[in-house]
C-alpha cells in the first residue's frame, strides 16, 4: 500500500489517497461529458483513505452523486457518490495517473464517434453500466 | 455538410452557449495543465469570438500568462480555453454540445505526454509539445510551468 498525492491546476486543493493496486475508469455518460468535455476518467483508491486540503465545491448532480471542483480554477476534482460518502478521485491530479492501467470504460456506447481509448479493457454499453451499478446497490 | 448554429449547456442548466458555423472538428491536448484541469485528456473546438453567445454566472481562471479556462461558477462543468488577447478565439468543450458527438478528432498536440492509460485511437495529426511550440513561439515562455507544479506536490 502506498499514498499518492495531486493537487488541482491553480495548487489550491490538494488530494491524497492510499492506493493497493489502482486502476482507472472511464464514463462516457451524458453527464461526465457535459461536466469535464470528454469521458470522466477515475482513479479508484482506497476507500476510506480520501484526504482533500484546500477549498471546494461540489454540485449535487443526480440523486446518488455530486461532482467536486475548485472553485479557484475549475479543475475537476471528483465524482462522489452520495449514499456510501465515496469520492472518486479525477485520474488528471496525479502525475500519469499513478500508473494505474485503464480497466473499463462505462456507457462505451455513448463514446463520441470521433475519438476512442485504445488497448483491450472492458467497455460496458449503456444496459450493461446501469445493469452492473444496480445490482451493486441491492 | 455546414451546421448553422449549435447550442449547449451546463450541468446544471445556469450557463447556455450558442455558436454559429461552427468548426465540426475537435483537437485534444494531453499537456500537464490541460490533465490537471479536465481529468487525464482535454478536447476543444475551435469558434471565432463573433460565433459565441455565452450566459450565465461564468468564472475564469488565467492559467498561464497567455490563457484563460473557464467554468460555471455553480457546477463546475468546464466551458472554454481562450488566449488573453483581446478578441481571441474561443476552444469550446465539446461534451456540452449534442452536435458535437459525431465530429472527428483532428489533432492532438503534446501527444508525447499523454497519460499511458489515454492513448487516443485513429489515424487523426499527432504533434508533439516541440512540435507545436516550433509553431506557436508564444507558448514557450509558459512551458515550464507544470513541471514546476509536479515539484511543489511532490508527486
Amino acid at each position: 500500500m502506498s499514498e499518492i498525492r495531486g493537487q488541482c491546476l491553480c495548487g489550491a486543493v490538494t488530494v491524497t489517497a492510499e492506493i493497493d493496486k489502482p486502476v482507472l475508469r472511464a464514463c462516457h455518460c451524458d453527464m461526465c461529458r457535459q461536466h469535464a468535455s470528454v469521458a470522466f476518467m477515475s482513479i479508484k483508491t482506497i476507500v476510506g483513505s480520501e484526504r482533500i486540503e484546500g477549498a471546494t465545491k461540489s454540485y449535487r448532480s443526480s440523486q446518488w452523486a455530486e461532482r467536486g471542483f475548485c472553485p479557484e480554477c475549475g479543475s475537476t476534482l471528483w465524482y462522489g457518490t452520495v449514499g456510501d460518502g465515496v469520492k472518486n478521485f479525477s485520474a488528471g491530479l496525479f502525475k500519469d495517473a499513478a500508473g494505474a492501467p485503464l480497466v473499463i470504460e462505462f456507457f462505451a456506447d455513448n463514446c463520441p464517434a470521433g475519438y476512442g481509448f485504445s488497448g483491450g479493457h472492458k467497455k460496458l454499453d449503456q444496459a450493461e453500466t446501469i445493469k452492473l451499478f444496480t445490482e451493486a446497490d441491492t | 455538410m455546414a451546421t448553422a448554429e449549435i447550442a449547449g449547456q451546463c450541468l446544471c442548466g445556469e450557463v447556455t452557449i450558442t455558436v454559429t458555423e461552427p468548426a465540426c472538428w475537435i483537437g485534444a491536448c494531453h499537456c500537464r495543465m490541460c490533465q490537471r484541469w479536465s481529468g487525464g485528456l482535454w478536447a476543444g473546438f475551435p469558434a471565432a469570438a463573433d460565433t459565441v453567445t455565452v450566459k450565465g454566472p461564468i468564472k475564469s481562471y488565467t492559467s498561464s500568462s497567455i490563457a484563460t479556462r473557464a467554468f460555471c461558477k455553480n457546477c463546475g462543468t468546464q466551458l472554454w480555453m481562450r488566449d488573453v488577447k483581446a478578441g481571441a478565439d474561443y476552444d469550446l468543450m465539446p461534451g456540452m454540445f449534442d452536435d458535437t458527438h459525431d465530429w472527428p478528432l483532428k489533432s492532438e498536440i503534446y501527444h508525447e505526454c499523454a497519460m499511458a492509460a489515454f492513448a487516443l485511437k485513429g489515424d487523426h495529426r499527432r504533434a508533439s509539445s516541440e512540435t507545436y511550440r516550433e509553431k506557436n513561439p508564444e507558448v514557450i515562455a509558459v512551458s515550464d510551468i507544470a513541471p514546476r507544479l509536479e515539484g511543489k506536490t511532490n508527486e
